[in-house]
């Protein structure tokens, strides 16, 4: 097809199209990472309750958050799959999806840094940068997502702002810059100073953190605020060149929309992260974070094109981010779910999509008609019938359906860029409790496996096992979990047996003979066998390049059994 | 014979590398029977590999650990409590790492260990690298665990 046509075809879907609900400019992806029990789900609750998605806080050792629905996960108080949920703030729509902090779920970051434009990376305040922080902070590095840094749990016995900060600063090599201090500590913090407005902010307990004072600074913090109020300036001056030669030539003084629109150039470029402090737990200090997303944060505008290549000639492609764009998606999950089957989740690079739409599968090369689209808020599902560039949704029943396709313009081909995922790391063995469980419990790993892409099943030629791989315990825990609740299949765990081999070292001749007499028919058959070694060390020099670890099933054979022609047809 | 190499003559594992040749053989006008050769195939060869010193092969993974600096020390000691074999260390970006053989059998469970030493920060990989035989010890144990799986 011409360029011409295509175009005019996309002119005219243009014009037919409803106008987007938001525009483009004010859409949000964010993610919200961090070490385990940092708070991210709990933050993300307070969220959804202050934006008016929900109208009652859950709490996660209650079992009751919006984003933790799974059973598992809300009886352990735990997240395991990462949840996509949107909501409104200010003029901004957010698209926020809640990740699980343990490592053994690390795909699911993963997938979600791959498709997300910002991140709210959330920090114990007691703790500071936790191990895990580290990893996820290195894992937005990859993805060059920029992020905001929340320090949580001002509000508990031993919190110290200052030391998170340093901590952030010298363990992630991040340059920090405090953009709030907080008003108190442990038991007595009350909210926050904003260093930009120069302005306190103080929260009353009573009625869930709805509503907040702006003051003056207290007296006795007011010395400090100005000091980190100069040492914000510094930083943030260096993106700007006007302002930087303000700066130089003495003007210290900055006013706040122009503070704002600086460190946001440099918030964008990854170059500088702002810092705040609160307490989700105690609804404090939540509102500015959302303040601080819709202010710093990237909309899929501000981001660089898409990168992709075509996948008849391999050149490579790009995308901006617009409308009028091809359409370009990227699958990014799928999630089977009890009601209307497979979902996959994807998130919208260019373009639009309406129901009923052909799309093609780039890395197939096929072409699929979308039956339903749909806004996902955790399990709850909403029906759309369009989706736009910038925008995650969720689609139902297709047949193609996997996580890392390029959904495009059957005219527009891209395949854009995969998301890599870690390899498996801990092996199992499985069995099915009963042999009739046998077929189930294939088909039950087979869909957790299309779910999950750290999770892998395959039989072990040698052992004849069933050998499960996953992140960690804790994921392969889950799996069994979720098949037996799930699926109804109860499995047996235990040690994968490993393979051993034996050989001899010695030359040896050996007669035996076979004589039965059992009335009629006799059996008569003596043999002489010389066995001798054949070849030794470095027996199965293996030569797979397979890494995934903890199994000789891996291993080709390269070794050859040289066995003499079978004596039963020599006499 | 084909059949018995696949049984073992130790702990019932395939025996591998061997050459089997057959050197003579008698029968009977009647009483000889495919399956009577086979069985004195299979008694000879159980027969003869049990005097050939036989030995036991296992799964030996080529292994890599990355870790921060400060648990290194912890990280080589569980290492040679694993009878890894450590072939090279040094440094990659920010971080040490242990390059090393260390049989499979071993290695169940490590992603926990090496988290809790490491409080998280290692990560490691493993491919199958060969096959090797057992030391004394643990060949001991392999044939005397067989031997009471086999009796119940």
């Amino acid at each position: 097809m011409t360029e011409q046509s295509t175009q005019r075809k996309r002119s005219s879907a243009h014009a037919s199209k409803d106008p987007r609900e938001f525009p483009l400019e004010k859409v949000r992806n964010i993610g919200i990472i961090a070490h385990i029990d940092a708070g991210k789900t709990t933050t993300t609750e307070r969220i959804l309750y202050y934006t008016g998605r929900i109208h009652k806080i859950g709490e996660v050792h209650d079992g009751a958050t919006t984003t933790d629905w799974m059973p598992q996960e809300r009886e352990r108080g735990i997240t395991i799959t990462a949840a996509a949920t949107y909501c409104q703030w200010r003029d901004c729509q957010f698209n926020i999806i809640d990740t699980p902090g343990h490592v053994d779920f690390t795909a699911e970051v993963e997938r979600s840094l791959r498709v997300l434009d910002g991140a709210v990376v959330v920090f114990d305040g007691v703790q500071g940068v936790e191990p895990q922080s580290e990893t996820v902070w290195r894992q937005a590095d990859k993805y060059r997502v920029p992020r905001v840094a929340y320090i949580n749990k001002m509000d508990r016995v031993g919190a110290d702002f200052y030391m998170s900060f340093n901590s952030i600063r010298k363990l992630l090599g991040a340059n920090a810059c405090a953009i709030q201090l907080p008003i108190g500590a442990e038991a007595g913090f009350k909210g926050v100073v904003d260093l930009i407005e120069m302005k306190a902010l103080i929260w009353q307990s009573e009625d869930l953190g709805a509503k907040w004072d702006v003051t003056d600074i207290p007296a006795d913090m007011l010395e400090q605020a100005k000091q980190w109020r100069e040492k914000m300036i510094e930083q943030v001056v260096e993106f700007d060149e006007a302002a930087m030669g303000r700066y130089i030539n003495g003007d210290h003084g900055c006013a706040p929309a122009e503070l704002r629109r600086i460190l946001r150039i440099g918030v964008l470029q990854s170059k500088i992260y702002p810092v705040l402090a609160a307490s989700s737990y105690k609804n404090k200090g939540v509102q500015p974070m959302l303040d601080a997303v819709c202010d710093f944060l990237p909309s899929p505008l501000d981001m660089p094109a898409t990168n992709g290549i075509d996948p008849y000639t391999e050149l490579p492609l790009t995308r901006r981010a617009s409308d009028e764009e091809p359409f370009a998606a990227l699958m990014f999950k799928i999630q089977t779910d009890p009601f209307v089957g497979r979902l996959a989740f994807f998130r919208v690079y260019s373009g639009t999509l309406r129901t009923g739409d052909q799309v093609f599968f780039a890395n197939k090369r096929t072409s699929e008609r979308v039956g339903r689209l749909l806004r996902m808020h955790a399990n709850h599902r909403e029906d759309i019938t369009e989706v736009h560039a910038g925008e995650i949704a969720a689609t139902v029943a297709m047949k193609n359906s996997a996580v890392g396709m390029s959904l495009c313009d059957e005219d527009a081909p891209i395949i854009l860029e995969q998301i890599t995922f870690p390899e498996p790391v801990i092996s199992v063995a499985i069995e099915p409790k009963s042999k009739a469980d046998e077929e189930k419990m294939a088909i039950a790993l087979g869909r957790l496996a299309e779910e999950d892409q750290t999770f892998r099943m395959r039989s072990d030629p040698d052992t004849g096992q069933t050998i499960i791989s996953g992140m960690g315990e804790l994921h392969l825990d889950i799996i069994v979990d979720r098949m037996k609740r799930e699926f109804k299949v109860v499995g047996n765990v235990g040690t994968p047996q490993v393979a051993y081999k034996e050989t001899v070292r010695k030359k040896v001749i050996e007669e035996s003979k076979f004589i039965r007499q059992t009335g009629g028919r006799g059996q008569y058959g003596p043999a002489f066998c010389r066995s001798s070694r054949s070849r030794w060390a470095r027996a199965s020099s293996s030569s797979t390049t397979s890494s995934r670890g903890a199994s000789p099933g891996n291993t080709s054979r390269p070794w050859k059994r040289v066995c003499a022609r079978p004596c039963w047809e020599a006499p | 014979m084909r059949e018995a190499l696949l049984g073992g003559a130790l702990i019932g594992c395939p025996i591998v590398d061997i050459k089997v040749t057959l050197l003579d053989g008698s029968f009977h006008e009647v009483d000889s029977s495919e399956m009577a050769f086979k069985i004195a195939g299979a008694m000879a060869l159980r027969a003869g590999c049990k005097k050939a010193s036989p030995t036991i092969l296992e799964p030996v993974m080529k292994f890599e650990v990355l870790t921060p600096d400060q648990y290194m020390g912890d990280v080589i000691g569980d290492l040679n409590s694993r009878r890894a074999k450590i072939q090279d260390m040094g440094d990659r970006a920010h971080l040490k790492f242990v390059k090393a053989m260390v049989p499979l059998s071993e290695m169940f469970g490590y992603a926990t260990v090496v988290r809790s030493i490491s409080q998280g920060r290692a990560s490691f990989i493993m491919e199958p690298s060969h096959y090797d035989a057992v030391p004394a010890n643990v060949y001991n144990a392999l044939v005397e665990k067989h031997g009471s799986a086999k009796e119940r």
